[in-house]
């Protein structure tokens, strides 16, 4: 009795909103209608050039080539460490494996502590090398650090603090850079 | 007592009062009925594509591509774009095909009459038609006093082109009806869980508490050791 009450009571709301709910509707087809529009005049315009119709988003890209390495080493384990690193082609997928020349080996740490660091610190830093056959296994998450690694390295631009730790850094060396003192307040002539 | 008894006969109904009140309560329940049906099928769709929203954005957000709420939400105001695309292109190929059938289904017609005529009014001719008699009460509330059919059902096969047009454009309304409601939903559907993945919360966190917690403690004495 009670659910056929509220029942009841719920078609009683919807009957007094359902103006209102096609009103939005309505609404919201009209702006479907524009993007609709743009996406066919757009896609067409790729789709004569010789593209697909939807261009494929660098994300989905991303994700591709994540799935691609994940499932890599899942077949053939003992080449994880050649197929780990990705180029930061940004957008295409098949670089990767052409552009060997410039591929450098990752060290990736599987270990309890989720840090690279973690508890292997004092050690060597990239076991790969010691075992070029060793197995490093990746979760997605970490082939994606790998693939942003590379892409912020060739792409990405150093930010502030960045510059700024770099320069604390290089404090009482010659690379220093040397920052000229601007005399504001003309303390020197006094 | 007896203003009772003059309350009892006042409330007393003919037939065909008790025969009107009747089918107004029908035609309430069916309407409420109705109003209750599209209102479950909205909330249905309105999961159904939440789900899908979800399903669509969720391995980006996974693998840590998508790093700030504005980048997911971007990523996920394109999916749903293009979803919607892929949805609604048989409504506008049916849009475009009741177009041209009706271009030339009106320049076949002698002298072109065929663009002159009333579609809407032709498919009127399938329906039913009712004449109402409404009446002022003594409280200056209007009664509905009588519902008759005025015309039954009357297609005539001259008025063919006009029923399959209307008939075509009323069920690709509503199929893009339906196709909008869930442009709305997955919409709402992506901001209510870009929200509650880029969520920064301080639950149980408290900035005078400096109590190192166990997890952290174990942590370092594994290191330690």
């Amino acid at each position: 009795m009670g659910k056929f009450i509220k029942n009841f009571g719920l078609g009683l709301l919807y009957f007094i909103a359902l103006p209102l709910l096609i009103l939005g509707v309505v609404c919201y087809a009209i702006y479907g209608l524009g993007v609709y529009v743009f996406y066919f005049f757009k896609g067409t315009i790729r789709f004569f050039k010789g593209d697909t119709f939807f261009e494929e988003l660098p994300e989905d890209a991303r994700v591709k080539e994540i799935k691609r390495i994940l499932q890599e080493q899942a077949v053939n384990p003992n080449q994880g460490t050649q197929t780990a690193p990705v180029t930061a082609s940004n957008n295409t997928s098949n670089v990767s494996n052409q552009d060997n020349s410039q591929q450098s080996t990752y060290n990736v740490t599987n270990n309890y502590y989720g840090n690279p660091m973690g508890a292997n610190a004092n050690q060597n830093p990239n076991p790969a090398f010691q075992n070029p056959n060793q197995r490093i296994d990746m979760n997605a998450t970490e082939v994606n650090d790998v693939y942003q690694d590379r892409f912020d390295n060739q792409l990405h631009e150093p930010t502030f603090d960045e510059i700024s730790m770099n320069n604390q850094q290089m404090i009482g060396t010659q690379e220093a850079p040397q920052i000229e003192a601007i005399d504001l307040f003309g303390e020197e002539d006094k | 007592m007896e203003y009772l008894n003059t309350l009892l006969v006042s409330l007393e109904m003919s037939e065909s009062d008790r025969r009107l009140l009747i089918t107004l309560l029908v035609i309430l329940v069916v309407v409420l009925f109705l109003a209750g049906f599209i209102g479950m099928a909205v909330r249905y769709i309105t999961n159904k594509m939440g789900d899908r929203i979800e399903s669509n954005i969720a391995e980006p957000i996974k693998y840590r591509i998508l790093e700030t709420r504005k980048s997911a939400m971007a990523y996920g105001r394109k999916k749903n774009a293009r979803i919607f695309f892929k949805e609604a292109t048989p409504a506008m190929a049916a849009y475009l095909f009741i177009l041209l059938f009706w271009v030339v289904y009106s320049l076949c017609t002698i002298k072109g009459t065929g663009f002159m005529e009333n579609h809407f009014y032709n498919f009127g001719e399938l329906l039913f038609k009712f004449d109402t008699v409404w009446e002022k009460d003594f409280a200056g509330f209007y009664k509905l006093m009588s519902v008759t059919v005025r015309e039954y059902p009357n297609p005539v096969a001259a008025h063919w082109a006009s029923y399959v047009i209307i008939t075509l454009f009323i069920i690709t309304s509503v199929y893009m009806f339906v196709v909008s409601q869930a442009f709305i939903a997955r919409a709402s559907a992506l901001r209510r869980i870009v929200d509650e993945t880029y969520h920064n919360s301080l639950k149980g966190f408290n900035f005078y508490d400096e109590t190192p917690k166990k997890e952290d403690l174990d942590r370092i004495n594994r290191t330690q050791q």
